[in-house]
């Protein structure tokens, strides 16, 4: 499973950062970084949760 | 046994219950029906990065046609539904194709979103022989991408409506270059539910890029001239020579195909607090009104994040009767280059501190209360301690909505 965002549809909301910090962190302008791309099996639920809760869609958790 | 779900309406809301119903394990058949031609997209980023010219609409796609058959969901773009009838459980629809203009549902969600409301005094075409005067509006891809085609440096852009899309767009055409002004018939600028609190805010983002802002200032009629293209004119007869008017007068639920259901109240589509409307019927998105159990009152949806979520709702109790929270409304909101963020019940609000940052800077964080309780927070380039302070305010909200919830079914 990988996981891509899409920086410029960001808008800084931070949920994914809430759910999955070992996944996702924010830069200094609110941004998400995405820290790990080919997450562990047992954090794809987290990664879905985040990608589920973002408000802009920024997150795609692919198979 | 509900066999055969039918979302109708393709955006935001109708997709995520359409997503959600195969992620909670529904296995029957489900129709999404769009009356555009486009794949789903983010109407967020039309007063954003599409008018700003930074995204072709492909990057604005929230999911490929592929994704979507690939999950069983059978999408029909092109789709437009014109009744339902409730008797014989069905939706019709524009197509004309045999078998495609009548759909059967067990059950129907109605996440059909609102349409930009046209002014009085802007038209689809002004009387006979005159040039149709072109007040835009802005609600859809392809609004959006004529808008774009017409924001030229050096322009005279006027957009008329001072709430937050009227800001965006007059943001984004002063980016493109065009000379804006921005006029509107209430006493100040206004972000979303926090209403005026923030205007001076506002009016100082505009002062800073120069566009000309113009409040209490009501306007009456766009007629065509020889020099500029158009006079906008306003009621106390002043008038405002302008290349492009754009009309941000706020939305309307579209839910005008419903007329004949039944299922409107005075002409809105009401919903429980989890987006039941009748027997077999569900509404979700800004088409619905949900009644909210905090304050027993049915709120409109009006934003991405909460028609994502009342989309979810409603996709788990179809699929697993599984009842959901009731979604804490949240927006943001991008004027030249400034992030805003905001979330909780803001109309509901008696007072509003100071959280973090400075009054007088480009960043602070505002906590609004009703009486003992935080209700709702608003940053302004504060991204980190928004994320921080939203996830007390969602808690201390969550508490106190399952203390409500419970009184609501007890
Ligand atoms: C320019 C703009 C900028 C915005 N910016 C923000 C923002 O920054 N942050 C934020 O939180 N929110 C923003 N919003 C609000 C947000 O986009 C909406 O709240 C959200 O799109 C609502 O989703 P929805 O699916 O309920 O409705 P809509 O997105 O309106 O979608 C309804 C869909 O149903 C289709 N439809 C309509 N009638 C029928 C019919 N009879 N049959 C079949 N299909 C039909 C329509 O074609 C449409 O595709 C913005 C809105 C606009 C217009
Ligand atoms: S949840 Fe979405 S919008 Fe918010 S920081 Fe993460 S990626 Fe960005």
């Amino acid at each position: 499973m990988t996981i891509e965002v899409t920086r410029s549809a960001c808008v800084g909301a931070g949920q994914c950062v809430l759910v999955a910090d070992d996944l996702f962190d924010q830069d200094d302008d609110g941004l998400v970084m995405l820290i790990e791309e080919d997450p562990r099996e047992d954090r794809v639920d987290s990664a879905r949760r985040a990608a589920s809760l973002c408000p802009a869609r920024a997150i795609q958790v692919r198979e | 046994m509900i066999e055969r779900i039918v979302v109708v309406g393709a955006s935001t809301a109708g997709l995520a219950t359409a997503e959600s119903v195969r992620d909670a394990g529904f296995r029957g058949e489900v129709v999404l029906l769009g009356a555009e031609q486009w794949d789903p997209y983010r109407r967020p980023a039309l007063s954003k990065q599409i008018l700003l010219g930074t995204w072709k609409p492909d990057q604005a796609r929230l999911v490929e046609a592929s994704t979507l058959r690939a999950l069983g969901i059978d999408f029909r773009p092109g789709h437009r539904a014109v009744r339902i009838d409730r008797r014989s459980r069905t939706v019709q629809t524009d197509h004309h194709a045999i078998g495609t203009d009548i759909v059967r549902y067990d059950a129907v969600v109605i996440a059909t979103g609102a349409s930009a409301r046209r002014p009085s005094w802007a038209p689809y075409s002004a009387e006979a022989n005159r040039p149709a005067p072109a007040v835009h509006v802005l609600r859809t891809l392809d609004d959006a991408l004529r808008i774009a085609g017409q924001l030229v440096r050096r322009r005279r852009v006027t957009v008329v409506g001072t709430g937050v899309l009227g800001s965006e767009i007059a943001s984004a055409a002063t980016a493109r270059g065009a000379r804006v002004s921005l006029v509107g018939r209430s006493a100040g600028l206004s972000l979303g539910a926090a209403g005026l609190r923030f205007s001076d805010r506002l009016r100082a983002l505009h002062a800073a890029r120069d566009v000309e802002v113009r409040t209490g200032a009501e306007v009456v009629a766009v007629r065509p001239t020889d020099g500029p293209r158009y006079d906008v004119r306003f009621a106390d007869g002043t008038r405002l020579g302008s290349d492009v008017v754009i009309a941000a007068a706020g939305a309307e639920p579209a839910v005008a195909w419903l007329a004949d259901s039944g299922l409107l109240t005075d002409g809105s589509l009401l919903a429980d607090s989890h987006g039941r409307v009748a027997d077999r019927v569900f509404a979700v998105g800004d088409a619905s009104s949900w009644l909210d159990p905090a304050t027993g009152t049915h709120r409109a949806c009006g934003h991405q994040l909460t028609a994502m979520e009342q989309g979810r709702s409603v996709g788990r109790l179809l699929a697993a009767g599984q009842l959901s929270p009731y979604p804490i409304p949240f927006f943001w909101s991008e004027i030249h280059g400034a992030r805003v963020q905001a979330s909780g019940r803001l109309d509901i609000a008696d007072s509003v501190e100071l959280l973090a940052g400075d009054h007088d800077s480009d960043q602070a964080l505002f906590g609004f209360r009703a009486g003992d309780h935080a209700c709702g927070l608003v940053a302004w380039n504060m991204p980190k301690p928004f994320r921080n302070h939203q996830a007390a305010l969602l808690a201390e909200l969550s508490a106190a909505g399952s203390a409500a919830h419970l009184l609501e079914t007890s």
